[in-house]
Protein backbone atom coordinates (compact mmCIF):
# COMPACT_ATOMS: atom_id res chain seq x y z
CA UNK A 1 0.00 0.00 0.00
CA UNK A 2 2.79 2.14 1.27
CA UNK A 3 4.32 1.56 -2.62
CA UNK A 4 1.22 2.68 -4.45
CA UNK A 5 0.52 5.47 -2.55
CA UNK A 6 4.95 6.55 -3.04
CA UNK A 7 5.51 9.58 -5.69
CA UNK A 8 8.06 6.79 -7.31
CA UNK A 9 4.85 4.46 -8.50
CA UNK A 10 3.84 6.30 -11.45
CA UNK A 11 6.84 6.63 -13.03
CA UNK A 12 7.99 3.33 -12.26
CA UNK A 13 4.66 1.90 -14.16
CA UNK A 14 5.50 3.97 -17.32
CA UNK A 15 8.97 2.91 -17.20
CA UNK A 16 7.99 -0.97 -17.00
CA UNK A 17 5.57 -0.32 -19.70
CA UNK A 18 8.21 1.68 -21.66
CA UNK A 19 10.52 -1.76 -21.33
CA UNK A 20 7.53 -3.80 -22.26
CA UNK A 21 6.37 -1.88 -25.83
CA UNK A 22 10.04 -2.04 -26.22
CA UNK A 23 10.75 -6.11 -25.87
CA UNK A 24 8.10 -6.08 -27.97
CA UNK A 25 9.36 -3.51 -31.14
CA UNK A 26 12.18 -5.93 -30.89
CA UNK A 27 10.19 -9.16 -31.48
CA UNK A 28 7.89 -7.24 -34.58
CA UNK A 29 11.50 -6.33 -35.78
CA UNK A 30 13.40 -9.29 -37.77
CA UNK A 31 17.00 -7.00 -38.32
CA UNK A 32 18.01 -7.79 -34.44
CA UNK A 33 21.47 -5.61 -34.59
CA UNK A 34 18.93 -2.69 -35.60
CA UNK A 35 17.61 -2.48 -32.37
CA UNK A 36 18.88 -4.04 -29.29
CA UNK A 37 16.91 -6.06 -26.58
CA UNK A 38 16.50 -4.35 -23.54
CA UNK A 39 18.38 -7.40 -22.06
CA UNK A 40 21.31 -7.20 -24.46
CA UNK A 41 21.13 -3.77 -23.22
CA UNK A 42 21.11 -4.98 -19.29
CA UNK A 43 24.28 -7.73 -20.80
CA UNK A 44 26.13 -5.09 -22.25
CA UNK A 45 26.03 -2.92 -19.23
CA UNK A 46 27.49 -5.49 -17.03
CA UNK A 47 30.21 -6.30 -19.42
CA UNK A 48 31.11 -2.45 -19.40
CA UNK A 49 30.87 -2.01 -15.63
CA UNK A 50 32.62 -5.20 -15.12
CA UNK A 51 35.53 -4.68 -16.82
CA UNK A 52 35.44 -0.98 -15.99
CA UNK A 53 35.49 0.66 -19.70
CA UNK A 54 32.36 2.63 -18.45
CA UNK A 55 33.56 4.02 -15.20
CA UNK A 56 36.40 5.25 -17.48
CA UNK A 57 33.97 6.83 -19.69
CA UNK A 58 32.39 8.36 -17.16
CA UNK A 59 35.18 9.86 -15.26
CA UNK A 60 36.39 11.62 -18.39
CA UNK A 61 33.35 13.35 -19.61
CA UNK A 62 32.35 14.24 -16.07
CA UNK A 63 35.92 15.56 -15.61
CA UNK A 64 35.92 17.15 -18.88
CA UNK A 65 32.42 18.63 -18.59
CA UNK A 66 32.72 20.17 -14.92
CA UNK A 67 36.36 21.62 -15.21
CA UNK A 68 34.55 23.29 -18.75
CA UNK A 69 31.95 24.46 -17.18
CA UNK A 70 33.36 25.70 -14.02
CA UNK A 71 36.14 27.67 -15.82
CA UNK A 72 33.79 29.23 -18.61
CA UNK A 73 30.97 30.03 -16.29
CA UNK A 74 33.28 31.45 -13.43
CA UNK A 75 35.03 33.63 -16.37
CA UNK A 76 31.20 34.74 -17.80
CA UNK A 77 30.07 35.70 -14.34
CA UNK A 78 33.46 37.60 -13.67
CA UNK A 79 33.20 39.31 -17.36
CA UNK A 80 29.36 40.00 -16.43
CA UNK A 81 29.82 41.70 -13.23
CA UNK A 82 32.91 43.67 -14.57
CA UNK A 83 31.03 44.46 -17.76
CA UNK A 84 27.40 45.58 -15.93
CA UNK A 85 29.84 48.11 -13.57
CA UNK A 86 31.63 49.36 -16.20
CA UNK A 87 29.06 49.93 -18.75
CA UNK A 88 30.89 52.17 -20.89
CA UNK A 89 33.61 49.42 -21.44
CA UNK A 90 30.87 47.47 -21.99
CA UNK A 91 29.87 49.17 -24.98
CA UNK A 92 32.54 48.00 -26.67
CA UNK A 93 32.93 44.64 -26.01
CA UNK A 94 29.09 43.80 -25.76
CA UNK A 95 28.34 44.05 -29.38
CA UNK A 96 31.57 42.37 -29.96
CA UNK A 97 30.27 39.38 -27.84
CA UNK A 98 27.42 39.16 -29.27
CA UNK A 99 28.39 38.94 -32.74
CA UNK A 100 30.14 35.92 -31.48
CA UNK A 101 27.52 34.55 -29.54
CA UNK A 102 25.23 33.00 -32.29
CA UNK A 103 27.59 30.93 -33.80
CA UNK A 104 27.03 27.35 -32.10
CA UNK A 105 30.12 26.02 -29.96
CA UNK A 106 29.97 22.76 -32.03
CA UNK A 107 30.93 24.91 -35.12
CA UNK A 108 34.01 25.71 -33.50
CA UNK A 109 34.85 22.41 -33.30
CA UNK A 110 36.83 22.13 -36.67
CA UNK A 111 38.88 24.83 -35.16
CA UNK A 112 38.99 23.49 -31.67
CA UNK A 113 40.28 20.27 -33.09
CA UNK A 114 43.07 22.49 -35.57
CA UNK A 115 44.19 24.62 -32.16
CA UNK A 116 44.05 21.71 -29.56
CA UNK A 117 44.14 18.76 -30.97
CA UNK A 118 41.93 15.80 -30.35
CA UNK A 119 41.31 15.15 -26.91
CA UNK A 120 41.08 17.04 -23.14
CA UNK A 121 41.69 20.66 -24.41
CA UNK A 122 39.45 20.57 -27.49
CA UNK A 123 36.74 19.53 -25.44
CA UNK A 124 37.67 21.75 -22.81
CA UNK A 125 37.49 24.60 -25.16
CA UNK A 126 34.58 24.09 -26.87
CA UNK A 127 32.60 23.97 -23.05
CA UNK A 128 33.84 26.86 -21.88
CA UNK A 129 32.80 28.56 -24.83
CA UNK A 130 29.04 27.02 -24.45
CA UNK A 131 29.09 27.57 -20.83
CA UNK A 132 30.63 31.12 -21.01
CA UNK A 133 27.49 33.12 -22.62
CA UNK A 134 24.39 32.30 -20.51
CA UNK A 135 26.05 32.67 -17.23
CA UNK A 136 27.56 36.28 -18.94
CA UNK A 137 24.97 37.78 -20.10
CA UNK A 138 21.95 36.42 -17.06
CA UNK A 139 24.82 37.94 -14.89
CA UNK A 140 24.66 40.86 -16.66
CA UNK A 141 21.54 41.38 -17.13
CA UNK A 142 20.55 40.71 -13.41
CA UNK A 143 23.10 43.20 -11.92
CA UNK A 144 21.52 45.82 -14.50
CA UNK A 145 17.97 45.14 -13.50
CA UNK A 146 18.82 45.54 -9.61
CA UNK A 147 16.47 48.30 -8.82
CA UNK A 148 17.54 51.87 -8.40
CA UNK A 149 16.24 52.38 -4.97
CA UNK A 150 18.52 49.69 -3.79
CA UNK A 151 21.46 51.34 -4.72
CA UNK A 152 19.94 54.97 -3.27
CA UNK A 153 19.54 53.08 -0.27
CA UNK A 154 22.91 51.62 0.04
CA UNK A 155 24.58 55.82 -1.02
CA UNK A 156 22.93 56.72 1.86
CA UNK A 157 24.28 54.33 4.51
CA UNK A 158 27.65 55.47 2.83
CA UNK A 159 28.53 51.84 0.78
CA UNK A 160 31.44 51.86 -1.08
CA UNK A 161 31.89 50.19 -4.35
CA UNK A 162 33.16 47.36 -2.51
CA UNK A 163 30.21 46.64 -0.10
CA UNK A 164 27.92 47.43 -2.93
CA UNK A 165 29.70 44.84 -5.10
CA UNK A 166 29.21 42.37 -2.00
CA UNK A 167 26.12 43.03 -0.34
CA UNK A 168 23.83 44.67 -3.20
CA UNK A 169 24.93 43.53 -6.89
CA UNK A 170 26.24 40.26 -6.30
CA UNK A 171 23.41 38.93 -4.15
CA UNK A 172 20.84 40.82 -5.95
CA UNK A 173 21.64 39.25 -9.17
CA UNK A 174 22.06 35.88 -7.79
CA UNK A 175 18.88 34.47 -9.03
CA UNK A 176 19.66 35.52 -12.42
CA UNK A 177 23.17 34.12 -12.28
CA UNK A 178 21.55 30.85 -11.23
CA UNK A 179 19.41 30.83 -14.23
CA UNK A 180 22.49 31.14 -16.20
CA UNK A 181 24.22 28.53 -14.92
CA UNK A 182 21.25 26.28 -15.27
CA UNK A 183 21.32 27.03 -18.90
CA UNK A 184 24.93 26.66 -19.24
CA UNK A 185 25.05 22.78 -17.31
CA UNK A 186 22.91 21.95 -20.00
CA UNK A 187 24.42 23.32 -22.62
CA UNK A 188 28.15 22.25 -21.26
CA UNK A 189 26.94 18.42 -20.69
CA UNK A 190 25.56 18.18 -24.78
CA UNK A 191 28.90 19.87 -25.90
CA UNK A 192 31.06 17.63 -23.72
CA UNK A 193 29.22 14.51 -25.71
CA UNK A 194 29.14 15.98 -29.27
CA UNK A 195 32.61 17.11 -29.11
CA UNK A 196 33.83 13.91 -27.87
CA UNK A 197 31.46 12.43 -31.08
CA UNK A 198 34.21 13.76 -33.09
CA UNK A 199 36.87 15.27 -31.38
CA UNK A 200 38.30 12.93 -28.74
CA UNK A 201 39.51 8.99 -28.20
CA UNK A 202 37.44 8.85 -24.65
CA UNK A 203 34.80 9.66 -22.98
CA UNK A 204 31.12 8.57 -23.31
CA UNK A 205 30.85 10.52 -26.92
CA UNK A 206 33.76 8.63 -27.71
CA UNK A 207 32.42 5.40 -26.77
CA UNK A 208 28.87 5.47 -28.59
CA UNK A 209 30.31 6.60 -31.80
CA UNK A 210 33.15 3.72 -31.71
CA UNK A 211 30.01 1.03 -31.59
CA UNK A 212 28.37 2.86 -33.84
CA UNK A 213 31.67 1.60 -35.99
CA UNK A 214 31.94 -1.56 -34.57
CA UNK A 215 27.59 -2.04 -35.72
CA UNK A 216 27.10 -3.10 -31.41
CA UNK A 217 23.95 -1.01 -30.78
CA UNK A 218 23.65 -2.64 -27.12
CA UNK A 219 26.73 -0.67 -26.11
CA UNK A 220 25.14 2.24 -27.91
CA UNK A 221 21.97 2.08 -25.79
CA UNK A 222 24.30 1.84 -22.84
CA UNK A 223 26.05 4.87 -23.39
CA UNK A 224 23.05 6.65 -24.65
CA UNK A 225 21.01 6.15 -21.11
CA UNK A 226 23.81 6.73 -18.82
CA UNK A 227 24.23 10.34 -20.99
CA UNK A 228 20.87 10.73 -20.17
CA UNK A 229 21.24 9.52 -16.21
CA UNK A 230 24.14 12.02 -15.50
CA UNK A 231 22.39 14.85 -17.61
CA UNK A 232 19.64 14.61 -15.40
CA UNK A 233 21.86 14.40 -11.84
CA UNK A 234 23.67 17.42 -13.26
CA UNK A 235 20.34 19.25 -13.32
CA UNK A 236 19.41 17.75 -10.19
CA UNK A 237 22.79 18.97 -8.66
CA UNK A 238 21.91 22.59 -9.86
CA UNK A 239 19.00 22.84 -8.49
CA UNK A 240 19.96 21.57 -4.54
CA UNK A 241 22.66 24.12 -5.26
CA UNK A 242 20.36 26.77 -6.00
CA UNK A 243 17.57 26.09 -3.37
CA UNK A 244 20.38 26.28 -0.80
CA UNK A 245 22.07 29.46 -1.82
CA UNK A 246 19.09 31.38 -3.20
CA UNK A 247 16.65 30.70 -0.29
CA UNK A 248 15.07 34.19 -0.33
CA UNK A 249 13.59 33.41 -3.94
CA UNK A 250 12.31 29.16 -2.46
CA UNK A 251 10.35 30.35 0.59
CA UNK A 252 9.04 32.97 -1.84
CA UNK A 253 7.36 30.16 -3.51
CA UNK A 254 6.44 28.04 -0.88
CA UNK A 255 5.21 30.66 2.11
CA UNK A 256 1.67 30.54 3.03
CA UNK A 257 0.11 34.05 2.48
CA UNK B 1 17.37 81.56 19.16
CA UNK B 2 17.99 77.40 18.63
CA UNK B 3 19.85 76.18 15.96
CA UNK B 4 18.26 75.15 12.92
CA UNK B 5 19.33 70.92 12.16
CA UNK B 6 17.81 71.98 8.28
CA UNK B 7 17.31 74.66 6.48
CA UNK B 8 15.83 75.44 3.11
CA UNK B 9 16.57 79.34 1.51
CA UNK B 10 14.55 80.18 -1.65
CA UNK B 11 15.04 76.43 -2.83
CA UNK B 12 13.68 75.79 -6.14
CA UNK B 13 13.43 72.77 -8.26
CA UNK B 14 12.21 72.42 -12.01
CA UNK B 15 12.27 69.43 -14.38
CA UNK B 16 13.39 69.72 -18.06
CA UNK B 17 12.12 67.56 -20.78
CA UNK B 18 14.14 68.42 -24.01
CA UNK B 19 12.54 71.59 -24.36
CA UNK B 20 9.80 71.79 -21.59
CA UNK B 21 10.18 73.09 -18.54
CA UNK B 22 8.07 71.49 -15.24
CA UNK B 23 8.26 73.96 -12.63
CA UNK B 24 7.71 71.80 -9.49
CA UNK B 25 8.21 74.57 -6.65
CA UNK B 26 9.72 77.74 -5.80
CA UNK B 27 11.02 79.81 -3.08
CA UNK B 28 10.61 77.46 -0.06
CA UNK B 29 12.02 78.07 3.20
CA UNK B 30 11.63 76.21 5.97
CA UNK B 31 14.16 76.23 9.17
CA UNK B 32 13.54 72.63 10.99
CA UNK B 33 15.13 72.43 14.28
CA UNK B 34 16.96 69.94 16.29
CA UNK B 35 13.64 67.15 17.48
CA UNK B 36 11.03 68.68 15.39
CA UNK B 37 8.67 66.74 13.80
CA UNK B 38 7.67 68.51 10.42
CA UNK B 39 5.00 67.00 8.18
CA UNK B 40 4.15 67.87 4.68
CA UNK B 41 0.31 67.56 3.38
CA UNK B 42 0.16 68.62 -0.44
CA UNK B 43 -1.71 67.89 -3.52
CA UNK B 44 -0.71 64.95 -5.81
CA UNK B 45 2.52 65.52 -8.00
CA UNK B 46 2.98 68.69 -6.05
CA UNK B 47 6.90 67.87 -5.21
CA UNK B 48 6.55 66.70 -1.80
CA UNK B 49 8.77 63.32 -3.09
CA UNK B 50 11.02 65.80 -4.84
CA UNK B 51 11.59 67.56 -1.65
CA UNK B 52 12.39 64.97 0.32
CA UNK B 53 15.30 64.24 -2.78
CA UNK B 54 16.43 67.35 -2.42
CA UNK B 55 16.77 67.13 1.67
CA UNK B 56 18.46 63.49 1.49
CA UNK B 57 20.82 65.01 -1.24
CA UNK B 58 19.84 62.79 -3.66
CA UNK B 59 18.60 65.90 -6.13
CA UNK B 60 20.05 69.29 -6.00
CA UNK B 61 17.66 72.11 -6.24
CA UNK B 62 17.98 73.93 -9.46
CA UNK B 63 18.20 77.51 -7.36
CA UNK B 64 18.51 78.59 -3.75
CA UNK B 65 20.15 76.26 -1.37
CA UNK B 66 20.00 73.61 1.50
CA UNK B 67 21.70 73.89 5.09
CA UNK B 68 21.90 70.39 6.98
CA UNK B 69 24.42 71.22 9.53
CA UNK B 70 26.44 74.63 8.60
CA UNK B 71 26.74 72.39 4.96
CA UNK B 72 25.47 72.88 2.25
CA UNK B 73 23.95 69.42 0.98
CA UNK B 74 25.83 68.24 -1.89
CA UNK B 75 25.10 64.44 -1.46
CA UNK B 76 23.34 61.99 0.48
CA UNK B 77 25.53 60.52 3.59
CA UNK B 78 23.95 58.38 6.49
CA UNK B 79 23.47 61.00 8.68
CA UNK B 80 20.55 61.70 7.24
CA UNK B 81 18.19 59.00 6.33
CA UNK B 82 15.91 58.88 3.51
CA UNK B 83 12.97 56.33 3.75
CA UNK B 84 11.52 55.56 0.46
CA UNK B 85 8.34 55.17 -0.45
CA UNK B 86 8.73 51.73 -2.23
CA UNK B 87 11.16 50.69 1.23
CA UNK B 88 13.86 49.11 -0.70
CA UNK B 89 14.24 46.39 1.87
CA UNK B 90 16.97 43.94 0.05
CA UNK B 91 14.60 40.67 -1.08
CA UNK B 92 18.21 38.77 -0.29
CA UNK B 93 18.74 39.38 3.56
CA UNK B 94 16.67 38.74 6.21
CA UNK B 95 15.33 41.24 8.91
CA UNK B 96 18.03 40.83 11.06
CA UNK B 97 20.30 41.42 8.02
CA UNK B 98 18.48 44.57 6.65
CA UNK B 99 18.51 45.81 9.81
CA UNK B 100 22.21 45.52 10.19
CA UNK B 101 23.41 46.30 7.10
CA UNK B 102 23.97 50.41 8.16
CA UNK B 103 26.17 49.09 10.24
CA UNK B 104 28.60 47.11 8.29
CA UNK B 105 30.27 50.73 7.20
CA UNK B 106 30.87 51.65 11.01
CA UNK B 107 33.99 51.18 13.25
CA UNK B 108 31.78 49.19 15.41
CA UNK B 109 32.92 46.19 17.49
CA UNK B 110 30.45 43.34 16.98
CA UNK B 111 29.18 43.68 20.47
CA UNK B 112 28.04 47.31 19.64
CA UNK B 113 26.69 46.38 16.77
CA UNK B 114 24.86 43.07 18.06
CA UNK B 115 22.93 45.77 21.02
CA UNK B 116 22.14 48.09 18.26
CA UNK B 117 20.41 45.72 16.05
CA UNK B 118 18.69 44.48 19.27
CA UNK B 119 18.01 47.99 20.23
CA UNK B 120 15.99 48.35 16.82
CA UNK B 121 14.37 45.50 16.85
CA UNK B 122 12.45 45.85 19.95
CA UNK B 123 11.65 49.63 18.99
CA UNK B 124 9.21 48.69 16.21
CA UNK B 125 8.03 45.15 17.91
CA UNK B 126 10.25 42.54 15.65
CA UNK B 127 10.98 40.22 18.08
CA UNK B 128 10.79 36.76 16.27
CA UNK B 129 10.97 38.07 13.06
CA UNK B 130 14.68 38.13 12.71
CA UNK B 131 15.20 35.40 10.95
CA UNK B 132 12.44 35.70 8.02
CA UNK B 133 12.54 36.87 4.76
CA UNK B 134 11.24 40.48 3.23
CA UNK B 135 8.86 38.21 0.92
CA UNK B 136 7.75 35.97 3.91
CA UNK B 137 6.47 39.30 5.86
CA UNK B 138 3.23 41.61 6.31
CA UNK B 139 3.10 44.75 4.54
CA UNK B 140 3.30 46.17 8.57
CA UNK B 141 6.61 43.80 9.33
CA UNK B 142 8.09 45.16 5.90
CA UNK B 143 7.49 48.49 7.11
CA UNK B 144 8.43 47.98 10.72
CA UNK B 145 11.83 46.69 9.37
CA UNK B 146 12.69 49.56 7.13
CA UNK B 147 11.86 51.99 9.87
CA UNK B 148 14.16 50.09 12.21
CA UNK B 149 17.25 50.00 9.44
CA UNK B 150 16.84 53.70 9.14
CA UNK B 151 17.06 54.47 12.53
CA UNK B 152 19.83 51.72 13.58
CA UNK B 153 22.47 53.57 13.24
CA UNK B 154 21.07 57.25 14.26
CA UNK B 155 20.91 59.15 11.86
CA UNK B 156 20.09 62.92 13.28
CA UNK B 157 17.31 63.57 10.59
CA UNK B 158 14.98 60.93 9.24
CA UNK B 159 13.29 62.00 5.98
CA UNK B 160 9.69 59.49 5.31
CA UNK B 161 7.96 59.39 2.28
CA UNK B 162 4.15 58.37 3.05
CA UNK B 163 5.67 55.77 5.10
CA UNK B 164 2.21 54.14 6.02
CA UNK B 165 -0.01 54.99 3.01
CA UNK B 166 -0.10 51.24 2.01
CA UNK B 167 -0.92 49.76 5.30
CA UNK B 168 -4.13 49.21 6.86
CA UNK B 169 -5.89 51.42 9.44
CA UNK B 170 -5.53 49.47 12.41
CA UNK B 171 -1.62 48.59 11.27
CA UNK B 172 -0.98 52.04 10.16
CA UNK B 173 -2.05 53.83 13.58
CA UNK B 174 0.17 51.55 15.43
CA UNK B 175 3.25 52.63 13.24
CA UNK B 176 1.87 56.12 14.16
CA UNK B 177 2.46 55.21 18.02
CA UNK B 178 5.55 53.58 17.33
CA UNK B 179 7.19 56.18 15.58
CA UNK B 180 5.60 58.26 17.98
CA UNK B 181 7.97 57.00 20.88
CA UNK B 182 10.68 56.88 18.89
CA UNK B 183 10.33 60.15 17.65
CA UNK B 184 10.34 61.41 21.78
CA UNK B 185 12.75 59.06 22.84
CA UNK B 186 15.77 59.94 20.65
CA UNK B 187 14.51 63.26 20.11
CA UNK B 188 14.93 62.73 16.41
CA UNK B 189 14.22 65.31 13.72
CA UNK B 190 11.49 63.47 11.26
CA UNK B 191 10.25 65.03 8.13
CA UNK B 192 7.23 63.40 6.90
CA UNK B 193 5.38 62.99 3.63
CA UNK B 194 1.51 61.94 4.19
CA UNK B 195 -1.87 62.26 2.74
CA UNK B 196 -3.51 61.34 5.91
CA UNK B 197 -3.98 64.17 7.71
CA UNK B 198 -4.73 62.64 11.61
CA UNK B 199 -1.23 60.98 10.88
CA UNK B 200 0.44 64.63 10.57
CA UNK B 201 -1.27 65.94 13.27
CA UNK B 202 -0.81 63.06 15.71
CA UNK B 203 2.80 63.31 14.65
CA UNK B 204 3.68 66.56 14.59
CA UNK B 205 5.07 69.92 15.71
CA UNK B 206 4.57 71.73 12.50
CA UNK B 207 2.62 70.74 9.28
CA UNK B 208 3.43 72.38 5.83
CA UNK B 209 0.84 72.66 3.24
CA UNK B 210 1.80 73.22 0.05
CA UNK B 211 -0.37 74.44 -2.81
CA UNK B 212 -0.98 72.97 -6.50
CA UNK B 213 1.86 72.82 -8.69
CA UNK B 214 4.31 74.94 -9.36
CA UNK B 215 4.32 75.04 -5.73
CA UNK B 216 5.30 77.25 -2.48
CA UNK B 217 4.67 76.51 0.82
CA UNK B 218 0.76 77.84 1.41
CA UNK B 219 0.43 77.71 4.99
CA UNK B 220 2.45 76.43 8.22
CA UNK B 221 0.29 75.21 11.16
CA UNK B 222 1.84 75.01 14.45
CA UNK B 223 0.73 71.76 16.70
CA UNK B 224 -0.03 72.88 19.67
CA UNK B 225 -0.04 69.14 21.46
CA UNK B 226 2.37 68.48 24.10
CA UNK B 227 4.23 65.50 23.87
CA UNK B 228 4.28 62.33 24.66
CA UNK B 229 0.43 61.96 22.84
CA UNK B 230 -2.06 59.66 23.96
CA UNK B 231 -3.58 57.93 20.97
CA UNK B 232 -6.89 58.64 21.65
CA UNK B 233 -6.23 62.66 21.27
CA UNK B 234 -7.27 61.50 18.15
CA UNK B 235 -10.93 61.79 19.09
CA UNK B 236 -10.84 65.11 20.99
CA UNK B 237 -12.46 68.13 19.81
CA UNK B 238 -9.43 70.29 19.57
CA UNK B 239 -7.59 67.61 17.26
CA UNK B 240 -11.08 67.45 14.99
CA UNK B 241 -11.10 71.38 14.90
CA UNK B 242 -7.45 71.50 13.33
CA UNK B 243 -8.06 68.61 11.13
CA UNK B 244 -10.92 70.15 9.95
CA UNK B 245 -9.11 73.48 8.97
CA UNK B 246 -6.28 71.81 7.81
CA UNK B 247 -8.43 69.43 5.52
CA UNK B 248 -10.32 73.08 4.11
CA UNK B 249 -6.58 74.65 3.34
CA UNK B 250 -5.63 71.07 0.98
CA UNK B 251 -9.04 71.14 -0.77
CA UNK B 252 -9.20 74.54 -2.21
CA UNK B 253 -5.75 73.25 -3.72
CA UNK B 254 -6.66 69.78 -4.81
CA UNK B 255 -9.40 71.20 -6.94
CA UNK B 256 -7.11 73.35 -8.59
N1 LIG C 1 13.27 62.57 -11.75
C1 LIG C 1 12.28 63.27 -12.33
N2 LIG C 1 12.41 63.74 -13.58
C2 LIG C 1 11.43 64.46 -14.15
N3 LIG C 1 10.28 64.78 -13.56
C3 LIG C 1 10.07 64.36 -12.31
C4 LIG C 1 11.06 63.58 -11.62
N4 LIG C 1 10.59 63.29 -10.38
C5 LIG C 1 9.37 63.86 -10.31
N5 LIG C 1 9.06 64.50 -11.45
C6 LIG C 1 7.82 65.27 -11.69
O1 LIG C 1 7.77 66.29 -10.73
C7 LIG C 1 6.45 66.44 -10.22
C8 LIG C 1 6.47 66.25 -8.71
O2 LIG C 1 6.71 64.90 -8.42
P1 LIG C 1 6.80 64.33 -6.94
O3 LIG C 1 7.85 65.03 -6.20
O4 LIG C 1 6.94 62.86 -7.05
O5 LIG C 1 5.38 64.71 -6.38
P2 LIG C 1 4.58 64.15 -5.11
O6 LIG C 1 5.49 63.28 -4.33
O7 LIG C 1 4.16 65.38 -4.36
O8 LIG C 1 3.39 63.42 -5.62
C9 LIG C 1 5.60 65.42 -10.95
O9 LIG C 1 4.92 66.07 -11.98
C10 LIG C 1 6.59 64.42 -11.49
O10 LIG C 1 6.13 63.89 -12.71
MG1 LIG D 1 5.45 61.23 -3.80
Amino acid sequence: MVFTTSKFFKPFLSIVVALAIWQLLVLLIPQSNILPSPLGVLNAFGITLSDGTLFLDIATSIKRVLLGFILGSFLGLLAGMFFALHKKLGEYVIPLLELIRPIPPIAWIPLAILWFGIGDFSALFLVMLGAFFPVFSNTYDGIRNIKNVHLHIARNFGAEKKHMIIHVFFPGALPSIFTGLRISMGISWMIVITAELVGASSGLGYMIQLHRILLQTDYIVVGMMVIGIIGFLMYKMMFFLEQRIVKWRIQDATSTH
Amino acid sequence: MQQALIELKNVEKKYEYGKEILPVFKGINLRIMQGECISILGPNGCGKTTLLNLMGGFAKPTQGSLVFEHEEILNPDSRKILLFQELGLFDWKTVQQNIAFPLIFQGLTDQEKQQRIEDAIHLVNLQGFEKLYPSQLSGGMKQRTAIARAVVNNPLLLLLDEPFSALDQQTREFLQEELHEIQRQQNKTIVLVTHDIEEALYLSDRIIVLSARPSRIKKIFPIPFSKPRDPALRHTPAFSQLKKEIWCCLREEMKR
